[in-house]
This record gives C-alpha cells, sequence and structure tokens, in this order.
C-alpha cells in the first residue's frame, strides 16, 4: 500500500510537501500500524501524534484527515485500499502530521 | 532553523539560565493518583503544578480502564445510604482479601490506609462523575461501573472545582532534582516545543503509573514506560515487588484490538468458553480451581498458572457458536446493551463487538496472549505515601506494596486513595520546609541528558532500542519464567545499557514534537524497571502470585514470604529483602509444591 503523507517543518520549511512510503499493510492494520511501520523501518523523523496516544479509540488525540476525512489513525483500517493520503487535522501545525493541542501553558 | 535555537541552548553553561517555574508541590501524572494528590495538596493549603506527559484525564492508563471503582459494602450502606450495597462486604473482610490474594507480600498499613480512607474519596469521585453527567452503573458489592474515558472526565470535575491548581499538559519530567538529600524539583521539557524547565519545588508526588516492558501492550497507553519509578530510583528510593506483573487474557486480533482486553472479559463473565494451546488441544483446568476462578478475582491468577505452560493461544468458541442461533443471539444483544451504557453501540472502547461475534461464530477461536495490565511493583512508600527520600513521595500504580503478588482490588480506587494521602502528606512537608536551592550540577546533567540524542550524529533509534527491550521481555519476563530465559533477558537489558543507551540518536533534529527524541529520554527508564523486575524475577526462586518459575513451582513461604527490595549502589542496583508488615493478619509458614495447591489451601 503506498501512504502519502504529508510533510512540513514550520521552522525549516516554507511550505509542505507529500512523501510516499510502500507499507507492506493487512486490510487489518490500522493507519497508526502503518505509521508505526514507516518510522520504525523507512523513516523515523515522520511526526504524528503518537507520546501519549491510547490506539483504542478513547483519547481522541490521533485524529488526522485520511483520504480528507478526519478519522483517528488508531482504529481506522486501512482496509484494501491501494493509496492512502494522511494529512494533519488542523491549520496549526506543529510538524508534519501534529497539531497544536493545547500544550503546556506557563502562567508564570 | 530549530536546530539554531537547539544550538543557542547546549550553548548554556549555568543552569540558572533555564526557565524556572517555582511551586510548594509538584504532582507528577495526569490520572487519577495526579489529580488526586494535587486536589489533596490544594486543600491542604499549598501552590500546586500538576504536570502530565499527555492530557490530564484524557492520558495514561486511567482512561484504560473498562471497570469500576469501589469501597467497602458497609460503608456505602451506612454512610452514603446505597441502599443496593452489600454490607456483609465489610471492611475487615476487604482488608483479609486483599493480603491473602497478595500472597501475603502485601504491607498491612498500606491494605489498612486504603481499606479505611477510600469510602469518602470514591464517594467524592462519584459525585464528580454524577455532576459532570457521566453514565456510571453501580455495581455489587459498592462500586460504580463506567468507562475509563468517563473516569477521565470525573476526575478533571474535581479539578475544576479546586480552584488554583497550575496545569501543565504535554510535559514530559526528565529527572528529579535534589538540594542536598531532600527533593528540590524536575525537570523536564515541553513535547511541542521542546522548551526546557526546571520546576522548583519543596516536594513531588510521583502518580506517574507503572511499567510495560511487552511487545504487546494490553489496556497500556504509550505513556507507559515506568518514568517516575526511575526517576525515583535515580533519586535515592527503593523499589520493590518488580518482579509482579499482572497478566491477563488479551486479544490478538482483530488487529484493530489488539491489546484489548475484551476476551478477559468475556471469560469473567462465565460465557461458556474453553482455552486452546498453540497445537489446538485444549487446556483442562481441574474442577476445584474452576469453581475458585468462575466470578472471582482470584481466576486472573489460575488462568495464569495454567495457560503460561502453552505459547500461541485461543479462546474457543465453539461450544459458544454451537448454541441455538436464537440462544447465542439474545446473549449477544445483552451484551450490546450493556456496553451501550458507556460506549457506542456496537463497541466496547473503539473494539467492534460485531467482528468478535463474525470470530466465534465463523472462525469459532479468537487468539489472544496473557499481557500484563497493571504492575504491581514500583517504589516503596509507607502508609503516608513517604519514600525514604525527604520530599518524594509517591501513588497509584508507581507504588508498591498493597498488592503484593497479585492484585485483587481495584487499581482505580488505589490511584485515589493514595493519591489523596501523598497530597496531604507532601503539602503538610512543604510547608514545614524553606524553600529549596537545586543543586546546580544535576540540573546541568539533565539538561545535557535531554539534549544528548539530538546532538549526536549517528547511534541507534530509540524505536528501535524500545523493540530491543521489549523482546527481550517478552523471551525472559512474560507469565512463565525460568533461570536459563530469565538471565538471557538480562543480559540483553545489560547489553542494550551498554552499547545503545549512550549513543541513542534522534535522526531529526527539531524539537517541536520529535517522538523518536522523546523515546530517546524513555529507553532508561523502561531500561531500569524491566532490570529490577528480571533481578527480582531470578532472584525469587519459587512461584508466587503472577511469578511463575517453571523451574521452581512451589510457593515456599519459609523462605520467601519476602519482598525483593531494590537500591542504586555503587556497583550498579543492589538487592535487599523485606518482611512485610503485619498488622492483623500472620503470615502462615510452610511450603506447597505449586501455585494451584497454594491457592485451594491457604486463599479460600
Amino acid at each position: 500500500m503506498n501512504l502519502r503523507v504529508f510533510r512540513y517543518d514550520p521552522a525549516a520549511d516554507v511550505q509542505g510537501s507529500y512523501e510516499s512510503f510502500e507499507v507492506p499493510a493487512l486490510p487489518s492494520w490500522t493507519v497508526m500500524d502503518s505509521l508505526d511501520y514507516i518510522t520504525k523501518n523507512l523513516d523515523s523523523t515522520v511526526a504524528y501524534y503518537r507520546h501519549s496516544a491510547c490506539d483504542h479509540g478513547i483519547c481522541g488525540r490521533c485524529a488526522m484527515k485520511i483520504d480528507g476525512k478526519v478519522r483517528l489513525a488508531c482504529s481506522c483500517e486501512v482496509g484494501d485500499a491501494e493509496n492512502l493520503t494522511i494529512e494533519p487535522a488542523g491549520s496549526e501545525v506543529v510538524r508534519d502530521l501534529v497539531v497544536r493541542q493545547g500544550g503546556a501553558k506557563w502562567k508564570r | 532553523m530549530a536546530s539554531e535555537s537547539w544550538k543557542g541552548e547546549l550553548e548554556m553553561d549555568s543552569a540558572k539560565s533555564i526557565k524556572t517555574v517555582t511551586t510548594d508541590v509538584l504532582c507528577i501524572g495526569g490520572g487519577g493518583a495526579g489529580v488526586m494528590a494535587a486536589i489533596a495538596a490544594r486543600k491542604t493549603g499549598a501552590r500546586v503544578i500538576l504536570a502530565s506527559k499527555g492530557k490530564i484525564g484524557n492520558s495514561g492508563d486511567t482512561i484504560m480502564i473498562g471497570g469500576s471503582y469501589s469501597m467497602d459494602g458497609e460503608s456505602a450502606r451506612k454512610d452514603y445510604g446505597l441502599k443496593r450495597a452489600d454490607p456483609s462486604f465489610t471492611k475487615a473482610f476487604l482488608f483479609e482479601q486483599i493480603v491473602k490474594q497478595s500472597f501475603y507480600l502485601s504491607e498491612q498499613p498500606l491494605v489498612r490506609q486504603f481499606v479505611e480512607e477510600s469510602p469518602p474519596l470514591v464517594y467524592a469521585c462519584h459525585e464528580w462523575g454524577e455532576r459532570a453527567k457521566q453514565k456510571q452503573a453501580f455495581t455489587a458489592p459498592a462500586g460504580w461501573m463506567l468507562s475509563g474515558h468517563s473516569l477521565g472526565v470525573a476526575l478533571k470535575q474535581g479539578l475544576a472545582e479546586t480552584p488554583g491548581i497550575e496545569t501543565i499538559e504535554d510535559f514530559m519530567v526528565v529527572d528529579l532534582v535534589k538540594d542536598g538529600e531532600r527533593i528540590a524539583g524536575a525537570v523536564g521539557f515541553d513535547v511541542y516545543t521542546g522548551e526546557s524547565v526546571l520546576i522548583s519545588a519543596k516536594a513531588v508526588v510521583i502518580c506517574s503509573g507503572g511499567y510495560q516492558p511487552f511487545s504487546v501492550s494490553s489496556t497500556n497507553s504509550d505513556v507507559t514506560t515506568g518514568d517516575g519509578i526511575a526517576m525515583a530510583y535515580r533519586a535515592g528510593a527503593q523499589l520493590a515487588d518488580m518482579e509482579f506483573m499482572l497478566f491477563i487474557p488479551t486479544a490478538l486480533e482483530p488487529e484493530s484490538s489488539k491489546g484489548s482486553i475484551l476476551p478477559y472479559l468475556l471469560y469473567a463473565i462465565g460465557l461458556p468458553l474453553g482455552t486452546l494451546d498453540e497445537k489446538g488441544k485444549s487446556i483442562e483446568i481441574p474442577r476445584a480451581l474452576r469453581k475458585i476462578a468462575k466470578g472471582s478475582e482470584l481466576g486472573k491468577v489460575i488462568w495464569n498458572y495454567y495457560w503460561s505452560a502453552s505459547g500461541g493461544l485461543s479462546m474457543d468458541c465453539s461450544k459458544l457458536a454451537g448454541m441455538p442461533r436464537f440462544v447465542f443471539n439474545l446473549g449477544f444483544k445483552a451484551m450490546l446493551n450493556y456496553f451501550k451504557q458507556f460506549y457506542k453501540y456496537g463497541h466496547y472502547h473503539s473494539d467492534d463487538l460485531f467482528e468478535f461475534k463474525k470470530i466465534v461464530l465463523e472462525k469459532k477461536k479468537l487468539e489472544f496472549a496473557l499481557c500484563s495490565e497493571y504492575s504491581m511493583g514500583g517504589i516503596v512508600i509507607d502508609d503516608k505515601m513517604a519514600t525514604r527520600v525527604p520530599g518524594l513521595y509517591a501513588a497509584g500504580e508507581a507504588t508498591s506494596g498493597l498488592f503484593g503478588a497479585c492484585r485483587v482490588a481495584d487499581a482505580t480506587t488505589e490511584m485515589m486513595v493514595q493519591g489523596n494521602r501523598a497530597g496531604i502528606s507532601a503539602a503538610q512537608y512543604a510547608s514545614s520546609v524553606s524553600s529549596p536551592m537545586p543543586d546546580e550540577s544535576p540540573v546541568q546533567a539533565t539538561i545535557d541528558k535531554m539534549d544528548a540524542p539530538l546532538a549526536r550524529e549517528k547511534g541507534p533509534s530509540a524505536l528501535a532500542v524500545m523493540q530491543r527491550i521489549h523482546q527481550a521481555a517478552d523471551r525472559g519476563f512474560g507469565p512463565r519464567r525460568d533461570e536459563a530465559g530469565i538471565s538471557s533477558a538480562l543480559g540483553e537489558i545489560e547489553a542494550i545499557k551498554k552499547d545503545a543507551l549512550p549513543c541513542l540518536t534522534a535522526k531529526c533534529k527539531s524539537r517541536a514534537y520529535n517522538y523518536e527524541w522523546l523515546c530517546a529520554l524513555q529507553v532508561e527508564n523502561l531500561l531500569t524497571c524491566t532490570e529490577a523486575g528480571l533481578r527480582a524475577a531470578l532472584a525469587r526462586r519459587e512461584s508466587r502470585g503472577f511469578h511463575v518459575r517453571s523451574d521452581c513451582p512451589q510457593v515456599d513461604n519459609d523462605r520467601w514470604a519476602v519482598r525483593i527490595l531494590e537500591e542504586e549502589g555503587a556497583q550498579g542496583m543492589s538487592l535487599t529483602e523485606k518482611r512485610p508488615e503485619v498488622v492483623s493478619m500472620e503470615i502462615p509458614a510452610g511450603k506447597e509444591a505449586n501455585i494451584a495447591d497454594y491457592i485451594v489451601k491457604e486463599l479460600i
């Protein structure tokens, strides 16, 4: 399966671009499984929400645009799609697929 | 360029230039223990910062539960007027159950604290949930069933009702800092921006949960790398009971439900299910133990004992599939209706129940494995939740001593009751001491440690190293162990410590949401916890609770009714033993041939 992933580092890039990865996904893999495959095997620099992800559709923080629709990466199965386009679900991109969702706010 | 701002930070030659915030009590962890500690410390009069690696009330393992929290039935009936509560489930009975089923490794003062202090806290949490309009279903003997998401929302309600707590989310604490012998705060970084911050605090409460070193994660979120346990260890606290991991039947299929505890729930509700080994042969459990397992928390330890002897486990659903279809459908409908109270129709968390139905009816078996949902081990505390380091407290799954070798009561209640007590203790301590002056060189050392994976040009990725740790744990630290397997896993952990840990490298140099970098900082923590678990597992030459040694099947109270404590020594990790403190239940003497015999003779 071909995964087309939005790449963007606001500190370094003028604008985002797309990078394609070939992933040996089974239909039962989730989009999160496919992204994990990429970072473990192909390119560890791809950023997507992972550091406190529940992976069971509970926290709702791995939301991203999958073929244009906002879905949770952890519970969206890739099915028999041959191509999938993955984009951030929001405008304030921190890096690649990660958008700002709160984060540390220092009062002092 | 991101890399330039990173260079700017590296050029700091004094720790004083790091952004610093000051508080009385710092609570680390955004789950139930952290929230309860923050609320209690605030109500005791302290200034409080609550810092979480993820979102408070919406990350960590608190939201992963599909379970309940509870108190004793007598208090529920008498003090809170809950008419459906079972008053025969008394405090004394609960105390006895926890101690017995811990295989007598419980520190009995901690059990007493749990039993005595839980009712008002459990009820307070219930009221938060009600005010936040979360579905909670009363469950016997005296608790409420709810989704993990709802529990998180209830906790956030409690936080919202307690003004003045400063909350910091998506902030990873990397290390504690001290002022001489006493705690002086912690250093960490903002996950989104990578900015380093020193939080100067008079007291710190570790509420960051347990550890999970295996490749398949059972209802553990991505954060469960034992950060707080390992930080406390580096700061001079002791760890104990690290060999005891609570293994339960966890789904391996369908892929999107991998890690779900639905198989456990299906077994626990007593459906006519069998269990097959890798060759498809049925694994039989003797009738007496089957009876004990049915409807009892001891089921977990019994299943673990019998099923851990085989790999390639699957749930045999042929009896279920062979039922008249209308009976099956009625049962399935009842399950849908039950879960509908807490989850989207047709689901348990994100698991599609119709997919499970399809597997049951068509494939007639479901692959599962025994995976760890909870670690009994952790930081050594007293019944005020104090560690031996002045100013350092701990609560919840990050601690040890309440449940010994086998947890039977609710971990949710544990986090509430210990979080609350730790918050009070930390605030009282903070009001009695002057402001600390964090030692400069350890602060600088932590900043250097944080920056190192970004600064290195070449070295292994933490993502790959995490997999190496998981594989080692799978091999030697699983539900059935022997000396050769444990030693081999320990050898691998030692090798990772030596050859990979000092040269972990994040390929991407950005500080902005850099997961590979964050993982590099978690590796040391998971290594410490896994090493502690393996060393204790190797030392304990018997079987007890969830520690099953195929080469030492005996349960030996004469030699091993002791906890194994671990601390950082000059030559690395050093082990000592401690007999649990008794309040009222003497530890029985004697030996039994194996865990099954012990359960029949001692625990019933």
